[in-house]
């Protein structure tokens, strides 16, 4: 699974709304605990369809926090973030 | 539209009756959708999440913002407006602005001039409320003014102003414009008249219910501050406040349901066709002035055309005070009106009309020929009898 965290909810919400018009399938979810304190959402989908959903924020222009992959029950790497 | 037994000639207050759909908006939110907004991930957060992303989007395409996290939902026009003011100036700046002002701009700007951060000018308008292009674009400083901020349409008088062509002539200051009176009944885009800064109310043209506002940004004056600080549900784990819109500028749990009224009020307007709104209502001016005119005794401020003014008219009966003239409307004849100085006295000085105000007749979509002919009827009987 990856996550997708972004800076705010409007922006979850603008890129929830975009990829539904795209068919990629999501979810929305709570941040995990392990990628951050926010008691935001973020995004989560397969990770085959991180690089488009990449794709489609960009052209969008909708800005990317960080992007998260769960590796165990546990464990998450971070595929990269923005202060 | 008679709203009960009552003739409602108020709409420049509130508007009145309100639509049914945003009243059933209003109670589907309300009873469905209430719970926290972007608070939570759960369900139903996520579903007023939703609904309150959707009325940013239908704002923003309304008023042809940039993007819809340039809305900032406020209380209403007021607190749009003092946000404006209180969020872009800083010690120094001069501001330019008009004497058809309501309080709600002029009392925060005299606030800051008094206290010694800001330089005023406010300049006198022409007789029938119009701005003075040549006394705003001498008084505009090259580097030095930082607002000019004016009303789209006077409350007293109706009168329209030309935002176009303040824009043309405001220089690198910011427009700040006050649309209380225009949203919802005349057409409005931000990009095409020019336009900075724009507050607006929920409660008068745009239909919706009280407690329902906001101030649209373009891309221009994004570096705006907040007034107010908080929870906004993003960045929870700082202590301070987020840097993006729309959250650097809402803090706090939205009025949710109100804004789901709001946001069904703007869509009943765009079904109807602002244009078609707008004719409707210049038609009842025109027969309201056309009335009005043959009435002896009445005296009518303003532009007196209907192509110079929004639904808005301001009378006197000569020998009767407004708050007389007022009480025999509605004990008499169910006419509700507003009389008096409408939270404008600079207003009311400037069209010769200070202190003891004037007699507002204010239409609405709602409205028919037929009120304003009983209300012409109404005037007409008080003039004689008063
Ligand atoms: C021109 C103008 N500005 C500001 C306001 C204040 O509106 P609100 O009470 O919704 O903040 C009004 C209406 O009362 C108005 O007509």
């Amino acid at each position: 699974m990856t996550v997708f965290v972004f800076y705010s909810i409007h922006d979850v919400m603008k890129a929830e709304q975009v990829i539904n018009a795209s068919g990629i399938a999501i979810d929305i979810i709570p941040v995990p605990k392990q990628i951050s304190s926010d008691c935001g959402m973020a995004i989560s989908l397969k990770i085959e369809d991180k690089e488009r959903l990449e794709d489609l924020l960009a052209a969008c222009d909708i800005a990317i926090k960080g992007v998260y992959r769960r590796i165990s029950s546990k464990e998450w790497i971070t595929d990269y973030k923005k202060s | 539209m008679v709203a009960g037994n009552y003739i409602y000639m108020d709409n420049a207050a509130t508007s009145c009756p309100k639509p049914k759909e945003v009243i059933d908006a209003v109670c589907h939110h309300l009873s469905t959708l209430s719970a926290n907004p972007g608070r939570s991930a759960h369900s139903l957060s996520l579903e007023a999440s939703r609904a309150l992303f959707n009325a940013r989007q239908t704002v923003a395409d309304f008023f042809g913002a940039v993007n819809s996290r340039n809305i900032i939902f406020t209380l209403n026009v007021t607190e749009a407006l003092n946000l404006a003011i209180y969020g872009i100036l800083s010690r120094g700046d001069h501001v330019v602005t008009t004497s058809m002002e309501h309080n709600s701009v002029m009392r925060p700007l005299r606030h800051l001039e008094s206290e010694g951060v800001i330089d005023l000018s406010v300049i006198p308008s022409h007789t029938d409320g119009s701005v003075d292009m040549d006394g705003v674009a001498k008084s505009v400083r090259p580097g030095k003014t930082r607002i000019l901020a004016v009303n789209h349409a006077s409350n007293v008088t109706g009168t329209i102003a030309d935002i176009k062509a303040l824009s043309d002539i405001k220089g690198k200051a910011l427009l700040l414009v006050d649309a209380a009176q225009t949203a919802g009944c005349l057409p409005i885009n931000l990009q095409g008249m020019g336009v900075d800064l724009l507050a607006f109310t929920g409660h008068k043209a745009l239909l919706g219910p009280q407690g329902t506002g906001g101030l649209v940004i373009s891309k221009g004056a994004e570096q705006i501050m907040p007034i107010k600080r908080g929870g906004t549900g993003s960045n929870s784990e700082f202590e301070q406040q987020p840097d993006f819109l729309p959250d650097r500028l809402e803090s706090g749990t939205a009025n949710g349901c109100g804004i789901a009224g709001l946001a069904r009020g703007i869509e009943i307007i765009k079904a109807l066709g602002i244009e078609n709104i707008r004719s409707h209502e210049k038609k009842l001016t025109e027969i309201m002035l056309e009335g009005l005119k043959k009435i002896r005794r009445v005296r009518v401020y303003g532009p007196l055309d209907p192509d110079r003014q929004v639904a808005v008219v301001s009378i006197n009966i000569e020998g009767m005070s407004p708050s007389d003239v007022g009480y025999a409307l509605d004990r008499s004849f169910n006419i509700c009106v507003r009389t008096g100085l409408h939270c404008a006295p600079s207003a009311h000085r400037t069209i010769g009309s200070f202190p003891q105000g004037t007699v507002r007749l204010s239409m609405g979509l709602y409205n028919t020929e037929d009120d304003v002919e009983k209300t012409i009827d109404a005037l007409t009987w008080i003039a004689e009898h008063g």
